[in-house]
Parts: structure tokens; sequence; C-alpha cells
């Protein structure tokens, strides 16, 4: 285990080398610059901004100063945010944003799960046309505009909840669902399957002609095996929907991660853009080993360890 | 849904086409030996439907195909400031109440003047105006540049935008303006009451006065700050840090008288020593201010931002505490209005050293000297502003709290207004039937900017000045603003918006249209004149 570990450590580090450089490289090869603004800046002026930021050095050099600077875990000051650093941009929005995915998560894979599972256990019946039409809802209408129709409706017309802003527990009810509405939809539909898959295996004929009762076949031998694949999706899941999203915080106004990963790309904030990848970067690597580890809880015929023979 | 909108849009250009009326046939034979052009936008939809209205127009009267070239946003920028282009819409709004902050972009070879253009007669014009202490001289020669600019279609003016606005019916007093800080709350009031929240949209980027750039900004430093002057209603100038001011027969030496009772947050005296040390440091190559060149207006200023001059040949200077003596490098009358811009704020000497590099990176590393202080900037969030007891006009001051929020999405935004968690709120032209509807009087401002084409001088065909004017003439300016833009904003004839002033009133006005809206008869002779010249026969 220890070795296992140790390896996939060295494997995250590399890939993580391997993102910073390619995210460095195209990010250069971008359009456009950093201190180009809407008032074309006078050329002696933009020529002092650059040296201040060490714009006037090839790319190589700009490289190599990066890396040593990442090395030390200094991420360096954003380009647009004159007096934030990246590291604080990160450590100040990364918790609203964590917060709001991982309601929106456990929203979606609580109802998403409960739903899919339903759908199979009555499959051909009216519940799985009920849990099926939700789905087709979530995963068709983007938040966008649930996000919309909600802050409208329940907001502004029924006055139920706030309209925007992130204080206290009642802003987090319609953003939570608004973000978790698609995740549910895709839980459930891969609940669905996977649970119709396992249900007509032969262990559980050879369960149900034991005379075991339905609600242990369904829970002891059907959900167990049926949740592998959705345990396979929840590592990038839960990367991407606590890292931000731009959509739903946007339309609530919510400070957290997800306006700086399309404004660092749009005002060519290089060292944010580079600090945000890596640092989604870093979470996805991290689910995923968290993934392969749980796999190994749920199904125990997975092993992480090579057998020596 | 991408798609779907692109072909709402089109369909919406196809309409307003037809609604324009149909002048006959138009001679498609000359027309189509023009190679095709191509208008450079940014890809958002709203300036790909600009360019598409355009692209429509051009094609139906005169036959001239044209191509959208869409990039990002920076792209578009940076390819418009590298002459990449020979069509772009541009905009460009005042920094300072005076025509010239529009007439000197487009001197030869001038930092802003990006199509190339340069004719010695329109650089004398401007030089002598800029030389001229006389307002009404200066007015009648920039009248004289701004003709010769529209002669020769260097750019070609489409319109001026004003926008739209709703507020709570029990605000009163605010005022909108072309210039920061818009709105401005220093007279406002609220019924039943003393605090407003309004909504600022964005995080402000940078609060060092001496090196930010952006709107937000700008409009939270214009109530938490004060320079030496401030601008009245009207956009004049009026006593702020200093209560009175002289200039010298020449229009070269200012000084300004400040009052002995202004102080810092902190207690501290506002004095001459302040500003000196603020203008000096945003004239320090070193901080590579952006901004820089709104102090080049001083004597040697310029120079000492390139290196050429050192920083005590600056023409700033406190005489004392309360005497701030200006040496300009040519007079300019409207210098009381610029010192009302942000970049001219005041920064004590001995405070900035103490917070060293973390100054105004937060609400209490900062010192402010305005009609309010910011007492709280959540990140990302919101700013609270609270009235500043001691401030010298503190007793006009009627707002206790004013309450900025970050809201971008302008639906979200209306929708936040309607439940009462706004007092103001700007709207959009697709907004304006639903504002109607819920029973709010749309109120309306102008902006400050113009907006134009911008030709690209050193393309083979734009550098044609029959071409230019026949793209100019041929728009129907007054459609495009009703079903395009769908606001209040006024079709441009001229470069230089209504807004700013000129011998007594608006220099727009005084001097009047320059050109004839949607003028088909001349631009198709043009056009014929054009490809003649062009040799395209």
């Amino acid at each position: 285990m220890g070795r296992y570990i140790g390896k996939r450590f060295l494997h995250s580090i590399f890939t993580l080398f391997i993102i910073a450089t390619v995210t460095f490289i195209l990010m250069n090869l971008m359009p456009g610059k950093p201190f180009t603004g809407e008032k074309p800046i006078p050329e002696e002026i933009r020529k002092n901004m650059e040296a201040k930021y060490g714009l006037d050095k090839p790319i190589h050099e700009r490289y190599v100063i990066y890396m040593k600077n990442l090395l030390r875990g200094d991420l360096g000051m954003s380009m647009v945010h004159k007096h934030r650093s990246v590291g604080s941009i990160i450590k100040e929005r990364f918790p609203i944003s964590a917060s709001l995915g991982l309601r929106a998560l456990s929203f979606a894979l609580i109802a998403g799960l409960f739903l899919g599972i339903i759908a199979a256990v009555n499959h051909g019946k009216t519940w799985d046309y009920v849990s099926m039409i939700i789905a087709v809802i979530g995963v068709s209408v983007p938040s966008f505009i649930i996000g919309g129709l909600l802050q409208y409706f329940v907001g502004v017309k029924l006055r139920l909840f706030p309209v925007t802003g992130w204080e206290s527990f009642k802003h987090t009810v319609i953003p939570s669902f608004a973000l978790g509405l698609g995740t549910l939809a895709v839980m459930a539909r891969m609940m669905r399957t996977s649970m119709l898959d396992v249900l007509n295996q032969d262990y559980i004929k050879t369960a149900k002609a034991k005379g075991l009762p339905r609600r242990a076949v369904v829970w002891r031998h059907g959900i167990r095996n049926a949740i592998l694949p959705v345990v396979t999706i929840l590592g990038p899941l839960v990367a991407g929907i606590t890292t931000g999203t731009f959509v739903v915080e946007n339309i609530f106004a919510i400070p957290g991660l997800g306006q700086f990963l399309v404004s660092s790309v749009n005002q060519n904030d290089y060292t944010l853009i580079m600090g945000l990848t890596l640092f989604y970067s870093l979470i996805l690597v991290t689910m995923n080993f968290i993934v392969d580890i749980l796999y190994g809880i749920v199904d125990p015929r997975i092993t992480l360890v090579e057998r020596k023979e | 849904m991408k798609r779907g909108k692109k072909l709402i849009t089109l369909l919406l250009a196809t309409v307003l086409l037809a609604s324009v009326a149909f002048t006959g046939c138009s001679d498609k034979g000359s027309a189509s030996k023009l190679p095709t052009l191509k208008i450079l936008t940014d890809d958002s939809d709203t300036a790909k439907r600009y360019a598409q209205a355009f692209q429509g127009m051009w094609q139906k009267e005169l036959g001239i195909k044209v191509e959208i070239d869409s990039t990002t946003f920076k792209d578009r920028l940076q390819r418009t400031q590298e002459g990449d282009f020979q069509i772009v819409m541009a905009g460009w709004g005042p920094d300072y109440n005076d025509p010239m902050t529009f007439m000197d972009m487009w001197v030869t070879d001038g930092p802003f003047n990006e199509g190339g253009y340069a004719n010695p007669e329109y650089d004398e014009l401007i030089a002598k105006a800029k030389a001229s202490p006389d307002n009404d001289e200066r007015m009648d020669l920039m009248a004289q540049a701004e003709k010769i600019l529209i002669e020769d279609m260097a750019i070609g003016p489409i319109y001026f935008r004003y926008r739209d606005y709703i507020k709570n019916p029990k605000l009163q007093g605010e005022v909108r303006r072309a210039f920061a800080p818009d709105p401005d709350f220093y007279w406002a009031s609220i019924e039943d009451g003393d605090s407003i929240t309004f909504n600022i949209g964005t995080e402000p980027p940078d609060m060092d006065p001496q090196t930010t750039t952006d709107t937000v900004s700008f409009q939270l430093l214009g109530h938490t700050f004060e320079g030496l002057t401030r601008l009245d209603q009207e956009g004049k100038a009026m006593p702020g840090m200093a209560k009175d001011w002289e200039v010298s027969d020449d229009g070269l030496e200012w000084t300004f008288n400040l009052r002995d009772d202004a102080k810092w947050s902190d207690g501290k005296p506002v004095t001459a020593h302040d500003f000196e040390y603020a203008w000096k440091r945003a004239l320090d190559p070193e901080l590579a201010s952006q901004y820089a060149y709104i102090l080049y207006y001083i004597e040697n200023a310029e120079e000492y931002y390139n290196g050429e001059a050192s920083v005590d040949d600056v023409g700033v200077e406190a005489v004392d505490d309360t005497t701030l003596k200006v040496r300009l490098a040519l007079p300019a009358p409207f210098f009381d209005t610029l010192v009302a811009f942000g970049t001219f704020m005041p920064l004590n000497e001995e405070y900035h050293k103490s917070v060293g590099d973390k100054y105004a990176s937060e609400a209490d590393k900062m010192i402010y000297n305005g009609p309010f202080v910011m007492t709280t900037w959540d990140h990302d969030s919101k700013v609270v502003l609270k009235k500043n007891p001691d401030y010298w006009n503190a007793d006009e001051i009627k707002l206790e709290t004013i309450e900025g929020l970050m809201i971008k999405d302008a639906n979200s935004a209306l929708n936040e207004f309607l439940t009462g968690g706004l007092d103001i709120v700007g709207v959009r032209g697709d907004q304006k039937e639903q504002v109607k509807k819920e029973g709010y009087e749309l109120l309306h401002y102008a902006d400050g900017s113009s907006w134009y084409f911008l030709f690209n001088l050193e393309d083979e065909i734009l550098a044609n000045e029959n071409i230019r004017k026949a793209l100019t003439y041929s728009i129907n300016r007054q459609a495009f603003v009703e079903k395009i833009l769908q606001d209040d904003s006024k079709v441009g004839l001229g470069f230089v918006p209504p807004v700013m002033p000129g011998k007594s009133g608006s220099f727009r006005e005084e001097v009047g249209d320059l050109f004839q809206d949607y003028d088909i008869k001349t631009a198709k002779k043009c056009l014929e004149k054009g490809i003649e010249e062009l040799g395209l026969e």
C-alpha cells in the first residue's frame, strides 16, 4: 500500500509538472496581452508595465523564473487585481466555491441515487417514468436557465429566498439546487442503468431464490455492486463542482472561484491562469487518488497492491 | 442555443434592413469590383450583432461585401493597436470635461491614433488650441479641426451612447454623468432613511488612486477621496481640498490654496505636500502607472516619466502646507476639472511608507479624505462606505451609509432591484419592456462615449477617402439606434459628443452636424469615385 501511494504521488507530481508546462506555453500563445486595455497605452508606459511584471523577458526565461517560484510555493501576484496574490485569491475564494459545490453535490448524490434506484426497482412502471422525466429535464435544461427562472419566480415573485449574495443558509438554497440539478440527473441515469444491469445478474436471482427479502436483495447485493460506476465519476465530479462554476456563481453573485476561471483567461492574467489551472489539477489528481482507494473499500475484488508471485 | 441566437440576430438584421426605406437600385455593378472588406469585432453576441447590422446595410445599400472577422476581446484590442484590421467599431469616453479629451486623439503618431491618420493642418489646429489660454479661441480651433477630421473621414461617426436606469423613487439627488464618479451620491438623500445600496458590478481591481484605471475603482475613490477640486452637478470644478485657486494670465501657472481644516481619516491634516507626493508618485516610471499620461499637462511630467528629466524638474511644488503651485507645459483652462480626476488624489507620504506594498489592498490599508470612508471591503462581494464625520463639508452630506454590491449579471441585478435589494440599477435595451411593466420610470443619461468606425488608413482600400465616405454615409444611424441598440443613444454626426462643453453650452450643438445621416445618394457617388481612384474598373 505504502509503495503504491508513493508511486501514485510521484506520478501526480509529474502530471502537475506537465500541466504547468503545457499551460504556460498555451497561455503565451493566446492572443492578447495582459495590459492591452480599452484605452491604448502609450508605448513607453506599456514597456514600463511589462518590465515590472517581467514580461519583457523571453518566454523560456519567464518559464524558468515561474517554475522556480512555484517550487517555493509562490504563485505570484495577479496582473489584473494589482494588490492580490494568486495564493490569496484561491485561499479566500475556494472555501465558498467548495461549500456551494459540496451542498450541490450532496443534494445531487442523495436525490440522484434515490431516483435511480427507485427507477430501476420499478422498471417500466410509473416511478421509473417520473424519475426519468426529472432526469431528462435536469440533463437538458442548462443551469443558467434553471437558475434564472428560480431566481425570478422563487426569489422575485414569491420572495421565498434572497435573489443574490452568499451570507446565510437561505442564500445557499437556490444556487445549490440550480447547480446540483444537472449532476442529479447524471447520477440518476447512471444509477438506474447500472442497477438494472446488476438486478439481471445471476447472483441476484440466486439471492431471490434463496428467499432473501426484497429489501436485502436490493440493498446488500444490488446497490453495493451498482454503485461502482458512480464512485468512478465522483472524483472528477467533486473536483469540477467544488473549484467553482462560472454560470451559477455569476447569476447569484456568489464570490467564489468560478468567475476567476473565466475572467483570468479573458484578461490574460497569466499568473492567475497558471495558479488556477494548477490548483484545479491538484484537486483533480487528489480526488482521483481518493476514488482509487474507495474502490477497494466498495469492491474488495479490486486490489491496489500488485501481488507478488 | 448559440446557433439559435445567431439565427435570431441574423433575422433581426434582416428585419432591420427590410424596415429601412428602399431607395432605388444601387449600382451593384461598380461595387462588385471592390474586394471584400473585413470588419473586426470581438466575439460577444452584442458586438457581432452590431457588425451584422452594418454588414447588412453596406451590402444592401451599396452592394459592398463585408466579412465579419470575430475574435476575442483582448485580441481585437491588440490587433487594433497593432494596425492589423480594416474596419473596427470603436468607442472613446472622456477623461476630463473638455472636447480636447477627444480631439487630441488623432494627432499624427499620437498614442491613441490607431487608424494612422496624419494631417499637418489638423495637427497644427490642435497644437494651437492646446497653446491658447482663451476658451472661445480654443473651441473655434477645435471645431475647425473636427471639420477637417470628418471631411477627411479619418473616422466614421456612428452614435453617442446614452444609458437607461431606474431607481427607488425615494432616492433623490443622485448625479449621473460622463465621468467618474458615476453615479455620484454626494448630494443624494433617501426618504425615511439614510442608507442606500447600489450595484458596482465587479470587485474594484485596484483602489490605489495613482495606478488604477477602471470605472469601478474611480467610482469608489470619488466618494472616499477628494482632490483639489471636485465636480459639481454640472461637471464644473467646485472647491474640494483647495478652497480657491488662481491662474496666471498665460494660463501656465496655477496656485491652489488648500483649506486648513481638511483631515485624513486618521486625523492628520491634508497638506499640499500630500498632493506633490502623490502626483510625483503617479509619474514615477518605476510605478508604471497606466494613467500617468493624464498628468502630462504638467511641466516636465512626460520628460520625467520617460527618464529625460529628474523628479525635481516636475512642475509641482508644495510652497507650504496650504499652497500648491503647479506649472503647466501648455495652458489648460480645464485644469481645475482635471485635478478632480482619480489619479490626482493626494497621498500622505508618511502613511504610505508605513503600509508599503499593502497600500490600497484592504479597506483598512488606506486613509481617506473624502465625504465617505470605506469601512468594509468584502472582496468579490461588497463594499460599505460610511459618512466621514471629519469631512470639511460633512453638514451637506445626507447619506450615512452607501453599500456597493458586486453583481455582474444584469438580469440578477434587476431582480435584486425588484426585491428592494438595490436603490438604483442600470437597464439594458432588452430589459426595458419588463421594467415598464413593473411600473418604473426609465431615466436616461449620457455616458459621454462616442462610437465610430475606426478605419485603417494604411490599408490599400481604406486609404481611399471616398471609400471611407461611402461606408460612413450609407449607414442608417437612426434605425441602428432604434432597432439594434434599443436604448436612448443619439445619432452621431460628428466626433465630440453633446455632453462636452463648448464656448458657453454644448460643443456639439454649437458646431452642429458635420454630415447627413443615411445619405445614400452621396454615398453612391463617393463609392463610384473611390473605385475609379483605386483603378478597380
